[in-house]
């Protein structure tokens, strides 16, 4: 049971602390701040872990996406030469240019 | 960097490697050139019957292929020592014309014995690499 007569409700209410501020506490927030910035902008390939598919997703089109093109181009180049190639042993003005050809 | 900047630029990165060792490991080599006929046998999806047909329109072309080259390097030659320039100049020009229109009429031929959608393919793929100037166009221009 509650005895009226207590001072310590009273003492409680006039209590108060105030604390000292920490020394350097600006500095080591702005250090903080900083530290973290520099981190995030040097790991350029950290993901955040909630992530992986996404990245596994890009890279793996990426892949897909850069070797179709260099294989088209690949296609294409090797067509072009074959065509060129071709058209040499049929047409008698480029036959007639190389040096190397020898007219039976 | 925020991820999807990351994603851009790995992506970006991971695709030009993919672009580049693809194209270094695949690009043939020119010394390991195919056979003409094998080429165009693949490239235009010919039958066998298509290939021997064009195998003999070749055969056939071949003697006047080989003259069209006689008469121009002999052109050619008289260019060197003619005393009329000019005239043996035109000489060569007419020759490289009528060797550009036979050489224009065989493909033509060769295309003819492709199915149709080939032999256009064939003709726009090949037609152009000819070189020399038709009869049709003026003397000189090219």
């Amino acid at each position: 049971m509650k005895d009226p007569r207590d001072p310590l409700s009273s003492t409680l209410k006039l209590w108060q602390h105030e604390p000292a501020p920490a020394p350097d506490f600006r500095n080591q927030v702005w250090n903080r701040i900083h530290a973290s910035v520099d981190r995030s902008s040097a790991s350029i390939f950290h993901f955040p872990g909630a992530l992986p598919l996404a990245a596994s997703l890009a890279v793996l089109f990426s892949i897909a996406a850069g070797s179709g093109t260099a294989f088209a181009l690949n296609q294409s180049l090797t067509t072009d030469r074959m065509a060129a190639a071709y058209v040499r042993t049929i047409d008698p003005v480029q036959m007639t240019a190389l040096e190397s050809h020898i007219h039976p | 960097m925020s991820p999807l900047l990351r994603y851009i630029f790995l992506a970006i990165i991971v695709a030009a490697l993919a672009f580049g060792l693809t194209h270094i490991l695949l690009h043939p080599a020119h010394d390991t050139e195919v056979d003409e006929m094998v080429w165009m046998k693949n490239e235009f999806k010919l039958t066998t019957a298509q290939s021997s047909t064009i195998e003999q329109l070749h055969d056939d072309y071949h003697p006047v292929c080989m003259e069209h080259c006689r008469l121009i390097m002999q052109a050619r030659k008289t260019l060197t020592t003619a005393a009329d320039h000019a005239s043996a100049q035109a000489e060569l020009t007419r020759l490289e014309a009528v060797c550009h229109d036979a050489t224009q009429a065989h493909l033509k031929r060769v295309a003819a014995a492709m199915s149709p959608d080939q032999g256009e393919r064939f003709l726009k793929l090949v037609g152009p690499k000819v070189s020399g100037q038709s009869h049709d166009a003026p003397l000189g221009l090219k």
